[in-house]
């Protein structure tokens, strides 16, 4: 009898734990948001930044092999594109000067940013993201990731924010975080040191002195020219035309970002309606919940949508090629001399090179 | 007369050929090589007379489905005359596949619209560019198979055929595969389109001859201020 009482109880308590146990259990990712800090005041001295163009991460995954043949043109595209949403978003940042976008690496560059694309697929951005400053110095060498969401796509028109505005988000504090730690006298080291690597690649010979390299590649200060020292200043005339080059070739990557910008958000939206209908099928075929799915419908709706996305593709592959193509000579002023420059940018910009170390050497005699 | 007669003879063993080989849902090995060097560059346009229409083939599999179950109808009456146990419910299968290849046609018949096809090859790369559609392009250099949110997509050779394959979400596979004809003047675009809710796939076979292009009325360029643009073309 004692038995038949708990009967009672163990009953109802097994209804409960079977109930729990086939509960299907639902872990809620919050959707990361993380806000810009912006500049309150001006940070001084204000350090100009390069964002080379980004790796398309093409040619190799983690086990060496090569990947995706379908999705190179985009990736090139991509590696020209993302480092001007993250130079849009540094600029709104407010900490920095001037922040380009540039095709070679910078010698000038007092902080120098890159990224190699892991992942861009529209439902996830991974990138790793690579900064130094000027004296050789790691800011940040990390993977980032974000995760769009329903949220993020819900946008029309050419204002709206990049579905993976986060993780510039998150890049840009990061940046601004390590730019906080510098104390006066690294800020100054490391304009001294970016103005010294220019006349270095200009003329080893004068100005290899000032500079220290350790094995680890971090770089000494062990002097500066002379105030009035003929050479460095010439080097910094030259350097300043150097600068205006830079500007109008990231005008040009500029154009590219806004002309890009709409076809690229409309590619990535389709991208993201697509992976979400796969993980929703997956997710609706163990609990058997399909609505529309399993229909003549669902089949055609799932085609229309793929062409859709592959149209986009084709947009895109010929908005990258258009910008190969369509890059304008750069025309500038150089010693009162007026250069017309050709070809792609990372030529126009070895030929601006070594046009400036031409002019320098002949000044200095060299030739 | 009697050349037509050769070439439609000769357009049907290909497409017997190609139909059999296309229906056929099994796994294909692809290669990055080709034994022969096929070329398929240059302009094309749909050749009405030699390709398959749709609804011509769609009537087709209706009446040959629809035979088969008047037969298998029949053949149940006469199982109940002569006092025998019918085999149950012979025509619910078969209207299910009925339903089920119609719904491929269809779906075939918008994926093969395009009647211009211009295609772009080297030794690396090829891009078949179709009017009204996306672009099929395939890199010979890379990965046979790329896994991406679109789907599955795979390209590459097997033998002198060229083929494009992509499996999507809801189990639907779309396979195009490119025959060159011996002498170089036709091409045999056979889409097959296939679910795994049916266990028959819907090959359409779209036959195309060479053209000059440039003798158009107009003549496009792709900008990145203007995107497409055209304009007329001379009249030379």
């Amino acid at each position: 009898m004692q038995v038949n009482k708990w009967q009672h109880l163990i009953l109802p308590c097994l209804f409960l734990l079977v109930s729990c146990a086939t509960a299907p259990v639902v872990v809620v990712e919050e959707p990361k948001t993380i806000s810009l800090v912006k500049a309150q005041t001006q940070v001084t001295p204000a350090f100009n930044i390069s964002i080379l163009v980004f790796d398309s991460g093409i040619g190799a995954n983690s086990t060496g092999q090569s990947v995706s043949k379908i999705f190179p043109p985009l990736r090139t595209a991509e590696a020209d594109y993302l480092p001007s949403v993250l130079k849009e978003t540094l600029i709104e940042a407010g900490h920095w000067g001037a922040v380009r976008v540039v095709p070679e690496v910078d010698p000038t560059a007092e902080i120098l940013v890159t990224a190699e694309i892991k992942t861009s697929n529209g439902i996830d951005l991974q990138l790793h993201v690579r900064a130094w400053d000027s004296l050789g110095r790691v800011w940040i060498d990390r993977e980032y990731q974000d995760r769009a969401t329903d949220d993020d796509y819900d946008i029309e028109g050419e204002a709206s924010n990049d579905p993976f505005q986060d993780l510039f988000n998150e890049i840009a504090n990061d940046l601004y975080l390590v730019r906080q730690e510098q104390s006066a006298k690294n800020a100054s080291d490391i304009l001294d040191t970016a103005m010294l690597r220019y006349a270095i690649a200009l003329s080893p010979q004068a100005f290899s002195e000032y500079l220290a390299v350790d094995e680890e590649g971090i770089v000494e200060l062990a002097g500066l020219p002379a105030r009035n020292d003929v050479m460095y200043l010439r080097a910094t005339r030259i350097r300043d035309s150097e600068y205006e080059f830079i500007d109008i070739v990231d005008e040009q990557f500029d154009n590219f970002y806004q002309k890009m910008r709409q076809t690229y958000s409309y590619w990535r939206q389709y991208s993201y309606e697509l992976t979400e209908y796969n993980n929703r099928i997956q997710q609706a075929g163990s609990t058997g919940k399909r609505s529309r799915g399993g229909s003549w419908a669902a089949l055609h709706d799932v085609y229309k949508t793929y062409k859709e996305s592959k149209m986009n593709e084709d947009e895109l592959r010929e908005l990258a090629a258009s910008f190969d193509a369509e890059i304008t000579p750069t025309v500038t002023r150089l010693e009162g001399t007026v250069v017309r420059l050709t070809g792609s940018l990372k030529s126009q910009y070895e030929e601006w090179r070594e046009l400036l170390q031409e002019i320098y050497a002949s000044e200095r005699g060299q030739y | 007369m009697k050349c037509c007669n050769h070439k439609l003879g000769y357009f049907a063993g290909l497409v017997l050929l190609l139909s059999a080989c296309a229906s056929e849902h099994q796994q294909i090995t692809l290669s990055t090589e080709s034994p022969h060097i096929v070329d398929f560059s240059g302009s094309w346009e749909l050749d009405y007379e030699l390709s398959e229409h749709p609804n011509d083939k769609l009537r087709y599999l209706y009446e040959v489905a629809r035979s088969q179950i008047l037969q298998q109808q029949a053949a149940q009456r006469d199982n109940l005359k002569a006092g025998r146990v019918p085999p149950g419910t012979v025509s619910a299968s078969a209207i299910n596949t009925l339903q089920g290849v119609i719904g491929l046609g269809q779906l075939a018949e918008k994926i093969t619209r395009s009647n211009v096809l211009t295609i772009e090859q080297t030794s690396e790369t090829i891009a078949v560019q179709r009017d009204g559609d996306f672009a099929l392009t395939c890199d010979f250099i890379s990965e046979i198979i790329a896994n991406n949110p679109l789907g599955d997509e795979s390209c590459g050779w097997q033998g002198d055929h060229l083929i494009f394959n992509v499996s999507l979400p809801e189990g639907l596979n779309v396979n195009h595969r490119l025959v060159l004809s011996g002498n170089g003047k036709r091409l045999n675009v056979a889409t097959t389109v296939s679910s795994s809710r049916i266990r028959q796939p819907f090959t359409l076979n779209r036959v195309f001859m060479p053209f000059e292009p440039g003798q158009g009325l107009y003549d496009c360029e792709y900008t990145l201020a203007k995107k497409k643009t055209c304009r007329l073309g001379s009249s030379e």
